[in-house]
């Protein structure tokens, strides 16, 4: 059986872990761009947009009172849950995941808002405050993603 | 980062109730520059446009309090919504930052990579 002298194996493994370093050598800091999320936080934010713009538009509509707007916060809980969880489980993603859980908790507020209103309406001037948060959130996130794609493109 | 982010927020509290704007503009300024550390010389004219943003949203937050057309809670609630946002966005400068870094170290590196290549002899880098 050939055997390998002791110095001579330690050499060898020295070797390899220098090859395998060098040879895996281009450096990511973050984890690579994903579709499934960039595609699902373009859809909360549509959500979002659609329901401020119809407050904006139809402000004391019953339309818009929280117990006409149930869904619209079930599904955008839904969507932020999922999309939490799918970058929960990926590696070097820690930034991504604290922007989705900074948005799971702002959804989360908004629904308390909505909810506490005694005619079950949010009035104008708290819509407009409302909107900018959440087009500055959204903002904040598409823009890292859409740096995530284009470093994906050009790696 | 939420040690500092918090220093942010108990320093927006204490002026929620007498805003000086100038003042909570500066503070927000130099507790997201010691957040944002080496990140700060390209972050600083976005950083300092959405301070700016915060601050006017949180005066408009106290009017609202002050006309009586929301409650102390709902004045709260508004606050951490306002501030997630701003959260959010320190978020999203600490990554763009950390992909300028990456590119960075991995233009370094490809500029290297034919010298080592040649001098080892076969393509590691």
């Amino acid at each position: 059986m050939l055997t390998i002298p002791y110095l001579q194996r330690k050499f060898l493994l020295i070797f390899s872990a220098f090859f395998l370093v060098l040879s895996s050598c281009k450096v990511t800091l973050l984890a690579p761009y994903d579709e499934i999320t960039d595609k699902t936080i373009t859809e909360m934010q549509e959500m979002t947009s659609t329901f401020f713009v119809a407050l904006e538009s139809e402000p004391e509509s019953a339309a818009m009172k929280y117990e006409n707007q149930k869904q619209f916060y079930q599904k955008l809980k839904v969507k932020a849950a999922n999309v939490r969880i799918r970058n929960n489980a990926i590696d070097k993603n820690k930034i991504m995941v604290s922007m989705i859980k900074e948005l799971e908790a702002n959804v989360g507020r908004l629904e308390q808002l909505h909810k506490g209103k005694a005619n079950g309406l949010l009035i104008p001037e708290e819509v407009t405050l409302l909107k900018d948060a959440f087009e500055t959130q959204y903002g904040a996130i598409i823009n890292f993603l859409m740096a995530l794609k284009q470093r994906a493109k050009s790696g | 980062m939420h040690d500092v982010l918090t220093s942010i927020f108990s320093l927006l509290t204490s002026y929620f109730m007498s805003l000086d704007t100038s003042v909570l503009i500066k503070d927000m300024l130099s507790a997201a520059k010691d957040n944002l550390g080496k990140f700060w010389k390209q972050a600083k004219p976005y950083a300092e446009n959405e301070t700016m943003n915060m601050a006017n949203k949180l005066l408009m937050i106290e009017k609202l309090k002050l006309q009586g057309k929301i409650t102390k809670s709902e004045a709260m609630l508004h606050i951490d919504i306002q501030k997630s946002a701003f959260r959010t966005v320190l978020l999203s400068i600490k990554g763009l930052g950390l992909i300028a870094v990456e590119d960075t170290i991995n233009a370094a590196l490809g500029a290297i990579a034919g010298v080592v290549n040649k001098a080892i002899g076969w393509k590691v880098l």
